[in-house]
């Protein structure tokens, strides 16, 4: 908190309690820089009429905590990921199969599309949370301590650590590897005593807390697009006058795309090449195997989703990710093989 | 004349009071030991279950090499259970430990005035737990757990339960207070 | 405004003799309700998310664990087995007790646990050899503080879970240190023993006896073995560890040593639940007003007013320090952990402590208020079972509290002092 004063908000007349679980680090945490920005934003732009405080690295409880805080009350806005918000409200199932998104691109527009902007609407019906901006926490990876991962083949008989998140239990599964949910405090410590044989997480995380000292095969094989959603309670959002309300939907869209871009630049250009420095065997699967990959989990995961809810929401997501294929002209530098493209 | 008789009109009344405060004490009494006596092996099973599911799932990871997903998020709400059931029979033993020696010390003859307000406080605290635990369990009806998929409710009812045990605890303890002074 | 409130209601209800875990219950309470704002289901919020973690199931397992291992005779075969090492020392028998505890320790996770069993019966018999009360019960108490130091602890059970830290990092870095108190304890003792006269007595043994007094001893300690190896080699996670302890608890008390039978258990663990249960009350409490803190941005005030006072890392580390040893003398020690470590884990990070040194110095420091006046846990039941006054025991317990400050100093400004252990077992 107190990070970045932009505007007089001593008289402020409200106020946004924003929770994150990144540490206070604007070069490094995509969601704290998000934050920050975010209160820049707003309180310069409300000429002090809002006042943001930011409580970063969980200050305020845990992520579940957090989006209940929100739903509560108790806190106005926080930044969590979709394996929370499915506590609250199942639907988002709908975004966890497998092996769906191959780029940045793709997911962005995706989370920009007319589905997700339903999904978001319903979830604030269903829930009292409002939605500002469907943002990244990076593209899941596999890494363990035994063999290369090169095709579904090699995860045999693997111990991976996953979230307390049933489809990524279900997918590790069905990949023929066993999940294993361990708290993160001791996941360190499980993956260097070997209480289990891997994890899987973005590139960005693996740096940070260290694992490529107790894991040596890392595979680029992106199975999630693990999201990290800006939340409000909407009576909060409601009770702002039209003009704050503008404001606020601005400044997460804008501290939003700070975000992204962090979170991409961290995976793709910091942290890879930090692994690789650091003795990690960093593997890049071919467009074969990433397809073994996907036939071997998506659909079986798939059916599963469907089964825990409606599925016209897991068929109009396969549906949104085909348009946006099709509709997408590759700019520049997204083809396969170069750097904006993580999987390839 | 009159005053005589209004003293012991006034002494008739607290005399009704006691009574009545006694007889009251004595219901919550037998309903205070008959739930301990169910409670009691209901926190021995619970206690019990929470060793085996964690031997259990040892025992696949290690010899069966398959974790249960289930076994770490039904143990914990076991235990959160198991937690806030104990509290109220450990207030009757009198477990939680507060500063009473240095109580003593301060309010010399007083000490039972100051338990008594003591006693206030504590039912004032449970009260208020188990009325906001109940919100809460009623403001969680929709959440599910993420591992085992179960409503949420089932974890968080748990703290109105245990606090409405709590509070006729201490509520115990302040009537029975009243009744000696 | 709401945080004085809140603060006063603890202090005063603490004073009318509300039980602590209640006191800080309330001042959350008090805490949310100033916030204007916000919803008080936070108070529920809070008390069950202090609870739901699984970390913290150590905590009912290693209580029961050391419940059943607890009993009677185990007590003594440690006394006998501790006895025989440090015999032939002047003041044996509180070398004794101290070396006693060293190995209690590695069965029990708390100082109080520690302090009841052992005090009951090496109190009495320092007495009859001719140690005072005031001597005897101090002894105890202090040497008692290896419970919580030396793995496993609840209190680095509480930190691990709290901070989101590796709790056999923990219990890795608690083994050196917690013999490093028992050995100033001893270096008190020796100090003391031609002062006071302490009486000298001679152990025959034939090896015959010694042989056997190991091997009643042994089944005892193998139990930390489990503990401790199955954690450090990895084999399991401290909570499943905790869970295999009780299995070999209930295993060795039932079946090889037969000190407890099976219509005894339901009592045992009942009285391991409530145990459980008053110790769950003040983590929840805690985990309330840790949040009241934050919201009142108490962590960023402490950083910033100590700051203001010095940027120097020995001024910093000095005035956690000051801080920790203050709040432990009123304040449960597990309960100021839960909120005290989050506020003040900024400053630590500032000065240069590592997060494992920053818990070992919050665990050691936070532990001593055990033994010091007003509210001294471990000096009132030692008080208790010598039959004096606290304050007796507390003038007693003097040179055993200062020689810790100095053990504390150490832990504060030696940092491989408290890492190298976590390093040997590949923690760090
Ligand atoms: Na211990
Ligand atoms: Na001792």
């Amino acid at each position: 908190a107190g990070e970045g004063e932009a505007a007089d908000t001593s008289k402020a007349q409200y106020t946004i309690k924003y929770a994150t679980g990144d540490p206070p680090d604007v070069l490094t945490a995509s969601a704290h820089a998000d934050a920050v920005m975010f209160k820049n934003y707003v309180e310069a732009r409300s000429g002090g009429r809002i006042k943001v405080e930011i409580y970063p690295a969980n200050e305020l409880g845990s992520e579940r905590e957090q989006l209940e805080g929100v739903q509560l009350g108790s806190i106005q806005m926080c930044n969590v990921s979709e394996g929370t918000v499915g506590i609250f409200f199942p639907e988002i199932l709908a975004l966890s199969v497998p092996y769906a998104f191959r780029t940045y691109t793709e997911a962005w527009a995706v989370a920009d599309s007319p589905y997700m902007k339903n999904l978001m609407g319903k979830m604030v019906k269903d829930t009292g949370i409002r939605n500002l901006d469907v943002n990244q926490n990076g593209f899941r990876n596999f890494s363990n301590n035994v063999r290369p991962v090169r095709t579904p083949a090699d995860m045999k008989g693997l111990k991976i650590r996953t979230m307390e998140h049933r489809g990524h239990m279900a997918m590790v599964n069905e990949l023929g590897a066993n999940a294993v949910p361990i708290a993160w405090g001791e996941l360190y410590s499980a993956l260097q005593q070997k209480v289990v044989d891997g994890q899987e997480n973005p590139p960005s995380l693996v740096q940070a807390m260290k694992f490529y000292e107790v894991q040596k095969y890392y595979t680029l094989d992106g199975h999630i697009y693990s999201i990290d959603f800006t939340f409000i309670n909407n009576k909060f959002y409601n009770s702002l006058p039209a003009d704050l309300r503008q404001i606020v939907y601005e400044g997460a869209d804008i501290s939003g795309t700070i975000h992204k871009s962090l979170e991409t630049y961290v995976s793709n250009v910091t942290a890879v090449g930090a692994l690789i420095e650091e003795g990690m065997e960093v593997y890049t699967p071919s467009a074969e195997e990433i397809a073994q990959f996907q036939q071997a989990t998506q659909g079986p995961v798939m059916e599963w989703i469907k089964n825990e809810i409606d599925p016209k929401w897991v068929n109009d997501f396969m549906k949104t990710i085909d348009t946006v294929k099709k509709g997408l002209v590759a700019p520049s530098g997204t083809e396969p093989g170069n750097g904006f493209v993580i999987q390839q | 004349m009159p005053r005589e008789n209004g003293a012991s009109f006034i002494i008739l009344i607290l005399r009704e009071w006691v009574y009545m405060v006694k007889s009251l004490l004595a219901g919550l009494d037998k309903f205070s030991e008959l739930y301990q006596k169910i409670m009691r092996p209901v926190l021995v099973f619970f206690y019990s279950i929470l060793t085996v599911i964690i031997l259990y799932a040892v025992f696949m990871r290690y010899v069966l090499n398959s974790a249960p997903s289930w076994s770490e998020e039904m143990s914990r709400y076991i235990m959160v259970w198991t937690a806030l059931l104990s509290m109220a029979i450990a207030l009757r033993e009198g477990r939680h430990i507060g500063l009473s020696s240095l109580v003593e010390r301060v309010w010399g003859k007083y000490t039972p005035v100051a338990f008594f307000i003591a006693d206030v406080f504590m039912f004032a605290f449970f009260a208020t737990i188990s009325y906001t635990g109940f919100k809460m369990a009623i403001f969680v009806v929709n959440q599910r757990s993420p591992s085992m998929n179960w409503p949420m409710w089932i974890p968080y009812l748990s703290i109105p339960v245990g606090g409405v045990f709590l509070s006729l605890e201490s509520f115990i303890l302040m009537l029975r207070k009243l009744v000696r002074s | 405004m709401g945080l004085f409130l809140a603060v006063l209601t603890f202090v005063f209800t603490l004073f009318v003799g509300v039980p602590v875990g209640v006191s800080l219950g309330l001042m959350g309470l008090v805490g949310v309700a100033f916030m204007g704002t916000v919803p008080m289901e936070v108070v529920a919020q809070r008390i069950f998310t202090g609870l739901d973690s699984f970390p913290l199931m150590c905590i009912p397992f290693f209580i029961l664990a050391g419940d059943l291992m607890n009993s009677g005779r185990i007590t003594e075969r440690l006394i006998k087995f501790a006895d025989m090492l440090v015999g032939r020392m002047r003041g044996a028998l509180a070398h004794a007790n101290i070396i006693a505890s060293m190995f209690f320790g590695g069965i029990t996770g708390s100082a109080a646990a520690d302090v009841s069993a052992l005090g009951s019966m090496l109190i009495p018999a320092m007495e009859k050899d001719g140690y005072t009360p005031d001597f005897s019960a101090a002894v105890t108490a202090s040497s008692s503080l290896q419970g919580p130091i030396i793995p496993p602890s609840i209190l680095a059970v509480i930190y691990g879970a709290t901070m989101g830290q590796s709790i056999g990092a923990l219990f890795a870095a608690g083994i050196p240190l917690g013999v490093l108190f028992g050995l100033s304890d001893m270096a008190v003792v020796i100090f003391l023993a031609k002062k006071l006269n302490f009486p000298k007595k001679v152990l025959n043994l034939t090896t015959k006896e010694k042989l056997s007094i190991i091997g009643q001893a042994i089944v005892a300690l193998i139990m930390p073995l489990i503990i401790l190896g199955g954690i450090l080699s990895g084999v399991f996670t401290p909570t499943e560890a905790a869970g295999v302890a009780v299995g070999y608890a209930f295993f060795i008390s039932l079946y090889v040593l037969k000190t407890v039978k099976y219509r005894d258990l339901p009592k045992i663990i009942l009285n391991s639940a409530l145990s459980t249960g008053s110790v769950f009350l003040l983590l929840a409490a805690a985990n309330l007003f840790s949040w009241v803190l934050s919201t009142y941005q108490v962590p960023a005030m402490i950083t910033r007013t100590i700051l203001s006072i010095s940027e120097s890392p020995v001024v910093i580390i000095l005035l956690i320090d000051l801080i920790l040893l203050l709040v432990g003398t009123v304040m449960d020690p597990g309960a100021a952990i839960i909120m005290l470590a989050p506020a003040l884990a900024p400053l630590a990070a500032q000065a240069g402590l590592h997060e494992i040194q920053f818990g070992m110095l919050m665990i050691t420091a936070l532990a001593l208020g055990l033994i010091t006046p007003p509210v001294g846990l471990c000096l009132f039941i030692s008080a208790d079972i010598a039959k004096i006054s606290m304050e007796r025991v507390a003038k007693a317990v003097f040179p055993f509290f200062v020689i810790h400050l100095l053990v504390i100093g150490m832990i504060s400004f030696m940092p491989d002092l408290v890492l190298f252990a976590p390093k040997v077992f590949g923690y760090l």
